[in-house]
């Protein structure tokens, strides 16, 4: 060991996992990798108004849990894991993936997207992964 | 490739899709995509234009 190293800090991994979150963060759970299949745990999902059905858009945004070093750059995946895309759909009546998403901003503490149009449904649901990398 | 995109709440263009893996990227100077994306532009290459906002 050099002269005036320390030993290794260990931090709770709630500390640990803030830090990293300036960085990058994402909707599945810790471990999940971004674009899995199968309806992973931790996505987003917004009603259209009133929950009515429609063929038109249907938007919704997210607050980070924790701020960003720089607004990030943003990336959607739908329930069957294609990126670019989100799942519109009706409970009871059906899913439709592979829909358009697109994010309309995002900052250091928030996103706002939306999904401009598709399967006549009520709501859209997505996964997202934030990345604000150095 | 890059794609503008335009905000259906404003008309405004504030983000740039990267074609290749579907991310947008918002126009921030402290973002290195947007710092890529500026590196692309200053080679000579265009954008595709953002499409219009249907109702």
């Amino acid at each position: 060991m050099q002269d005036g190293s320390t030993d290794f800090e260990f931090l709770p991994i709630d500390v640990s996992l803030g830090r990293c979150q300036r960085y990058y963060e994402k909707s599945y759970d810790q471990a999940t990798y971004a674009g899995a299949s199968g309806t992973p745990a931790g996505y987003t999902m917004t009603y259209a108004n009133n929950g009515v059905t429609t063929a038109s858009y249907i938007g919704c945004s997210e607050r980070f849990k924790t701020e960003k070093r720089g607004s990030p750059t943003m990336t959607s995946y739908d329930w069957s894991g294609n990126s670019g895309k989100c799942t519109r759909g009706t409970l009871a009546v059906g899913n439709e993936a592979n829909s358009n998403w697109s994010f309309e901003t995002a900052s250091t503490s928030s996103w706002i997207g939306y999904s401009d149009g598709g399967s006549t449904r009520n709501f859209v649901s997505l996964h997202w992964v934030a990345s604000s990398e150095l | 490739m890059y794609k503008l995109i335009k905000s259906p709440v404003d008309s405004k263009i504030k983000m740039v899709k990267r074609l290749s893996d579907n991310a947008f990227i918002p126009f921030n100077e402290a973002n290195t995509d947007y710092q890529e994306y500026l590196k692309w532009l200053e080679e000579g290459n265009t954008p595709l234009p953002a499409d219009e906002i249907s109702e």
